[in-house]
């Protein structure tokens, strides 16, 4: 999988690049418009991370470019502007996600596991992890084939793990990719909890291993 | 007191004066030289009697001087004194029934070797009406003038105040935070157009300050963004090194919160200032309904995990035209706020009807300061959770619809108000 990250700020690039190859990305960085042109027209990607603000160009001209190009790279925009002008110009160029500064990076990783997955053409879009499967388009979990009953939080919380496996992730950052944007004003952990709680349970009754890992209260890891 | 009844109390005042004033010392010119006057006519007849009584033969007939003309009378023989004397005189006179003022000359004459005294009056009646009558119109001449003077002050004024209170107006419509250039029409007068000159100035120097403030917090958050970002990313790169002792993943965790906080505090420093900058201009009908019923369900779990009991009553929906986003973060503020501070198995209840939304819950200490309630960073409550902006917030989007929001506090329960208004 290559990804391609473009980003003005080099201390950003090298984190996401760090956490990303962890995953078996191959990772390549555009720190600037130009390069970011030259390599978006050579090769092709899984996943281009755009940056619209760079020092000289405008991301979102990258965007119209690879369109224009038919090229099927995946893209996600990373802007430090929150605002709802972009994120609906950059959706409407076609952008497959749209992640404001500052974000996790196991949710960066969340989804560009999620429009990889959306844009593989094989058909493949079921996740299989020795006992456990999960299909990404019924968005059903199974332990040994057998379908099990989560709610929808649940699957959500599972498929963030899973897609940051072996990875610790901060309970902050599972606080915010379950509960949206709401939920991160409460500095209340309580319902991660009993989330996670209710997870191993209904994982652990189905004959699954006990993947899910507290690492010291400081945050979860999917170890397989 | 207005300017004009002022000037015009003024006015009023000095004329008052003049007239008290002018009226007797008129009188008494106007009295002085009707008295030189008629002396001076009885000084001239009675040397023309002298003139006359040396011309006629024989011997003079005292006694028929009454009949020569009436007032006068000549008696032989001198006063002890010599030459004339003039003095005022008062007389009963039975016909008119009334006292009639005399001037009398009363003269020692020598005519044909003997001397003779001779009495000349002259009835003052006929001067003293016309004193009167000069004094009544001038007095009324007076009045006219200054019932004239007011009444052309007070129109001028009128007109000469009028770019002043148009000034005043402006003014007091002008509000520093919105996107509007004040603008004064011009006028002929120099202290006019010199105030306005002025406060123009003064205004343009406020919005300038206004806006560089604005533009500081704006560059600040957006600025602050990257390092939280890198900050934030280094963090979860080192969570991921081995091996961590739980020392060490205590620490981290608490930079993880710390970084949340610093992460939260800066979006809503971001958004308080895209309020203030009008940039949520999309609006649309939204119902109030649907927005509690979404955010009850998304804060369900929080309120569930507490044990609070969240009631909702509906009494009648409400449809405002609004920007969706801010009038779910306006409302969320508040509900999150209830849910946060109450205690575990108390109550939180809203209410909406077609008037207001209430949002209250069971207090866990005294009422709140109304005064500092909606300002920035101005926590009540010391449990380290809210950034202090939320009320700000919901605040700020409240006056941006033309929304009340108020709080009082009753039976031991804070309860937030959202009045719609018209």
């Amino acid at each position: 999988m290559k990804i391609l990250i473009i980003e003005d700020e080099a201390e950003l690039s090298k984190s996401m690049a760090a956490y990303l190859k962890g995953e078996s990305y191959v990772c390549e960085t555009a720190a600037d418009f130009k390069t970011a042109m030259d390599k978006t027209e050579s090769f092709d990607y899984d996943c281009i991370l755009l940056d619209i603000t760079l020092p000289d160009g405008n991301g979102l001209t990258v965007l119209k470019e690879l369109k224009a190009n038919k090229k099927a790279d995946g893209i996600i925009i990373i802007s430090a502007k929150d605002s709802i002008d972009d994120r609906i110009a950059g959706l409407n160029l076609g952008a497959d996600d749209y992640l404001p500064k500052p974000f996790h990076l196991s949710e960066l990783s969340a989804r560009i596991a999620a429009v990889i997955r959306r844009r593989r053409f094989d058909g493949n879009k079921v996740l299989v992890l020795n006992e456990l499967t999960i299909d990404t388009m019924a968005k059903v979990i199974s332990v040994h084939n057998i379908g099990l009953d989560l709610t929808r939080k649940e699957y959500d919380l599972l498929l963030y793990l899973v897609t940051n496996k072996n990875r610790v992730i901060s309970k902050n950052a599972i606080a915010e990719h379950i509960s949206g944007d709401g939920a991160d004003v409460f500095d209340n952990f309580d319902f991660i909890y009993a989330h996670m709680k209710n997870l191993k349970k209904k994982l652990t009754a189905a004959g699954c291993a006990d993947y899910v890992k507290s690492i010291y209260g400081m945050g979860y890891k999917f170890s397989i | 007191m207005k300017l004009l009844n002022r000037t015009v109390r003024y006015y009023l005042l000095y004329a008052g004066i003049v007239l008290l004033v002018a009226i007797p010392i008129l009188y008494f010119i106007i009295q002085g030289i009707v008295k030189e006057d008629v002396d001076e006519s009885l000084l001239a007849h009675k040397e023309q009697l002298v003139k006359k009584i040396n011309n006629m033969p024989g011997e003079v007939s005292f006694t028929s001087a009454e009949a020569i003309e009436s007032g006068l009378s000549i008696i032989p023989g001198s006063t002890s004194q010599m030459g004339d004397s003039l003095y005022s005189l008062n007389e009963y006179d039975s016909i008119s029934k009334e006292n009639i003022p005399y001037r009398v000359l009363q003269s020692t004459v020598v005519v044909k070797n003997s001397s003779y005294t001779i009495r000349l009056k002259n009835s003052l009646l006929d001067s003293r009406d016309l004193i009167e009558t000069i004094v009544l119109v001038m007095a009324i001449l007076l009045l006219l003038v200054i019932a004239g003077l007011i009444i052309i002050t007070r129109r001028i004024s009128k007109k000469v105040w009028k770019p002043f209170y148009k000034t005043v107006d402006k003014l007091h419509h002008y509000r520093v935070d919105k996107d509007e250039v004040l603008s004064f029409e011009k006028t002929s007068v120099d202290e006019f157009t010199d105030l306005n000159k002025t406060i123009t100035a003064l205004v343009q120097r406020n919005r300038q300050a206004y806006q560089t403030q604005k533009e500081f917090t704006e560059n600040a958050s957006h600025e602050m963004q990257t390092p939280l970002a890198v900050f934030q990313h280094k963090l979860e790169l080192l969570m991921q090194t081995n091996p961590i002792t739980p020392e060490q993943a205590e620490l981290m965790e608490q930079l993880d919160n710390t970084s949340q906080r610093m992460n939260r505090l800066n979006k809503s420093l971001l958004l308080l200032t895209k309020i203030d900058n009008n940039q949520f201009v999309d609006t649309e009908t939204v119902s109030l309904k649907s927005i509690i019923e979404k955010l009850l369900e998304q804060y369900k779990f929080q309120a569930d995990i507490k044990n609070i009991v969240v009631n909702f009553d509906l009494e009648q929906n409400k449809f405002l035209t609004v920007n969706k986003s801010l009038l779910e973060i306006l409302v969320s503020n508040l509900l999150i706020n209830a849910i946060r501070y109450t205690n575990s198995g108390e109550r939180v209840h809203i209410a909406l009807s077609g008037k207001e939304l209430i949002i209250e819950n069971t207090a866990t200490g005294n009422s709140l300061d109304k005064s500092r309630l909606f300002q920035r960073f101005q926590k009540q409550a010391a449990d380290g959770s809210g950034n202090g902006l939320g009320l700000e917030i919901a605040g700020k989007i409240a006056t941006l619809y033309q929304l009340v929001l108020s709080y009082r506090f009753e039976n031991n329960r804070h309860i937030f108000s959202l009045q719609y208004g018209e």
